[in-house]
This record gives C-alpha cells, sequence and structure tokens, in this order.
C-alpha cells in the first residue's frame, strides 16, 4: 500500500514536472508549479520530515505561486517563441546527467560519525526539545544568521531596483476599487492568519513548526492583506524599513553579546538557551515575514513597456 | 527500495529534466520555474539519500529548511529583476538568446 503511494506520488512529482516544463502556455505552467508544491509537500511527510512539508506548503505552493501568477498576470502576451531546435545532444546530456546521478548514490561513501545520535545525545543542552529547532538555531546557528542576511540582501536589491515614482503611481490609481466580498473574507481570516503564525512559531520548540514557517504564514496574510486593496504598505512604509534588518541586528546582537561573557560567538548560555532561542524566533518570524512581504510589494508595476 | 532512496533518484529525474528546459528554452519566466525544480530536486537529493538505510536525520532537513527560505527570496529577486527587465525592454529573453 505504501509502496503504491509512493510510487503515484514521485510519478505524480515528475508529471507536474513535465507540465511545468512542456506546457505551451505559461498560466498552465504556473499552475502546475503550485500543484508541483502541494505534492512536494505531501513527499516531505512520507520521508518524515513535517517542518519540510510545513514550509513547503506555506512558501513553494503558497508564496512562490503569489508571485509567479503576480508575474504572470503583468506580461503582455503569454505565448512564446517556439523553444530552440537543437534538442537531441540537450536531451542525451540530461539523460547521462539523471543516470550517473542515480549510478553514484550506490557509490556513497559512509559516514564516518551520526549526526542523528549527536543530534539526540547534545539535544538536552539546547534548551529546546525538537531537533531540528536545535539544530537551526543551537547548534548550526551560523546557517541560520546568513540566511536572514541573505534575505536581508534580497529584500535590499529590491528596493534599489525598485522606483519610488511607479509605487507612488501606483498606489493613486488603484484606489477605491475594493471587492466587498474579498476585503470581509480577509478582515475575517487576517486575525486566524496572525494567530497560526504565532502558534507555529511557539510549536517550533517541542514541535514540527518554528520561524520560518511561522514567518511564511505571517508573508502570506500580509500579501493576502494587500491583494484585498488594504494598502499596508502604506502604514507599513517606515515599520517595513527598521522590520527588515531588526531580525538580522537581534541575532547578530545576541550573537556576539554572549562573547561578554567569555563565550564564543553564537553559544548560548545554557540555563537561558530556550528563551534566547524563542526570542530569536520571534524577531526572526516578524521580519522573515515582513522580508517575504517586502518582496512581493516591491515588485514593478504594471505599466506598459516602450515599445523599441 | 526504500521510500528515502525513490525520492532521492526522482530528485535526481527532476534535476536532469530541469536542466534540459534550462537549455532548451529561452523564456526567462520559464528559466525560473526550471531553476526552482531544480532546487527542490536537490532537496530530495539531500534528504533522501542521507536517510537512506539510515535513521531520520535532522541536519539535512534543517540544510533543506534554510535552502527552501533561501529559493524563495531567490526566486522573488529573479522575478523583480525579470519584471524590470521586461519593464524597460518589453522583451521575455536574454539578447543571447534572440535567433
Amino acid at each position: 500500500m505504501q509502496f503504491a503511494f509512493d510510487s503515484m506520488l514521485g510519478l505524480g512529482l515528475l508529471a507536474c514536472a513535465a507540465g511545468v516544463f512542456w506546457s505551451r502556455d505559461l498560466f498552465r505552467s504556473v499552475v502546475m508549479f503550485i500543484a508541483f508544491g502541494l505534492l512536494l509537500a505531501l513527499t516531505w511527510v512520507r520521508l518524515e520530515a513535517p517542518d519540510l512539508a510545513l514550509a513547503e506548503a506555506a512558501i513553494g505552493a503558497g508564496l512562490t505561486g503569489v508571485l509567479l501568477l503576480d508575474a504572470i498576470g503583468h506580461l503582455r502576451q503569454h505565448n512564446e517563441h517556439s523553444p530552440r531546435n537543437h534538442w537531441l545532444l540537450p536531451l542525451l546530456c540530461c539523460i547521462a546527467l539523471a543516470l550517473l546521478l542515480i549510478l553514484s548514490f550506490n557509490a556513497r561513501p559512509e559516514a564516518s560519525i551520526s549526526l542523528p545520535q549527536l543530534v539526540a545525545e547534545s539535544l538536552p543542552e539546547s534548551g529546546v526539545e525538537h531537533p531540528i529547532t536545535a539544530v537551526l538555531l543551537n547548534f548550526r546557528s551560523y546557517d541560520t544568521l546568513l540566511e536572514i542576511a541573505v534575505l536581508l540582501v534580497a529584500a535590499v536589491v529590491a528596493m534599489a531596483l525598485n522606483d519610488g515614482l511607479a509605487a507612488a503611481a501606483r498606489t493613486s490609481t488603484e484606489q477605491s476599487n475594493r471587492d466587498p466580498v474579498l476585503a470581509g473574507f480577509t478582515s475575517r481570516l487576517a486575525p486566524v492568519i496572525l494567530l497560526v503564525a504565532i502558534y507555529v512559531l511557539w510549536a517550533g520548540s517541542y514541535m514540527p513548526g518554528g520561524a520560518f514557517q511561522g514567518g511564511a504564514i505571517l508573508a502570506a496574510g500580509l500579501v493576502l492583506l494587500k491583494l484585498a486593496d488594504f494598502h499596508i504598505e502604506r502604514y507599513a512604509e517606515s515599520l517595513l524599513r527598521l522590520g527588515l534588518a531588526f531580525g538580522f541586528l537581534v541575532f547578530l546582537a545576541v550573537a556576539t553579546s554572549v562573547m561578554i561573557g567569555g563565550r564564543p560567538f553564537l553559544t548560548y548560555p545554557e540555563a537561558f538557551a530556550g528563551q534566547f532561542i524563542l526570542f530569536i524566533e520571534a524577531v526572526l518570524t516578524f521580519s522573515i515575514g515582513l522580508i517575504l512581504f517586502s518582496l512581493f510589494n516591491q515588485s514593478p508595476g504594471q505599466e506598459v513597456p516602450h515599445d523599441n | 527500495m526504500t521510500t528515502d532512496f525513490w525520492f532521492a533518484c526522482i530528485g535526481a529525474v527532476l534535476i536532469a529534466m530541469a536542466l534540459f528546459t534550462f537549455i532548451r528554452h529561452t523564456h526567462l519566466l520559464r528559466r525560473i520555474l526550471a531553476f526552482n525544480i531544480m532546487g527542490s530536486g536537490v532537496f530530495l537529493i539531500l534528504v533522501g539519500l542521507a536517510q537512506h538505510q539510515r535513521q531520520t536525520d535532522p541536519v539535512p532537513q534543517a540544510l533543506v529548511l534554510t535552502g527552501i527560505v533561501v529559493a524563495v527570496a531567490a526566486t522573488a529577486l529573479a522575478l523583480i529583476i525579470f519584471r524590470r527587465f521586461y519593464q524597460l525592454s518589453g522583451r521575455t529573453e536574454l539578447d543571447e538568446d534572440q535567433q
């Protein structure tokens, strides 16, 4: 039974990917991509990675889908030029690549240390009970610190590419065409989304969940509010700029302040590790939500491109 | 064949398919999609192969979680650059790719 389910799921993933790659219409490609994201979330459940399933459902299927649909909506024609004519050589190369990858799986070296065992042994010292949160925010917190820095850089580049004039023109032209059903629905849904985001953040310390999933849900809520024409970006402009860097700065401040006590960079005192991690996670959730929202919000507007 | 190994193989096939699309199609949006699916293939290999014939491993899972969030930021940035390019030039392909 499980074998049948796995086979169907794997073939479904391949079929959705084929749909993304080879359907004529770009809109259909994007819809197939969202379906691919949902199937991938199921796959993570099968691989016993519920954290990844949560993140994939919120980010891969949800947020990326919205970004892609928004980009498609601003293209004038969906049809593209016919693809390149030569296909035999790339096809052979790609088949060879797939075979090589699969063959190399069998030749992988044995691990000299068992990481899961190491994590399980050090879990009591980390301050949280959920191993993935412990890895992300204690054992390998460098990764997380650099990740929030990467997100911040992406948001700053997006701001630099966005011309303020277009944004101003957009807000002035898009007034009061608010859909009452969407607006009413969103205004009731927003508090629930916020609550879910906070719950997922809180749950992260002892079960699947955490800052990334919570941040993604928060960003999805903000995007929904924006799509329902609530103009939150106007209230949020100054708050946004502060919030974008807030997560990174607080994380860095905590990471360096422990050095005053003579500890190495990014190691928390064991007695307070749990509180430190929860505090950093809360700030990270806020910042990740705002950064992902601002990447959506900064997208160039829909004015007709110059014909030249 | 275990579940983990099966999905690692699916990941390998996804990477190859995405690479083929990347070479063959010139539309930038299609390339961004291919890039994303290639990333998903890499994630499947990372988790699937690490857990093959071993226990559930939180370390690659945490790395992939970081990867998913960075991938969405990279996609969003790529889309912003693509839309700016389209806004300024009205084209959806790079100069080098035009036949």
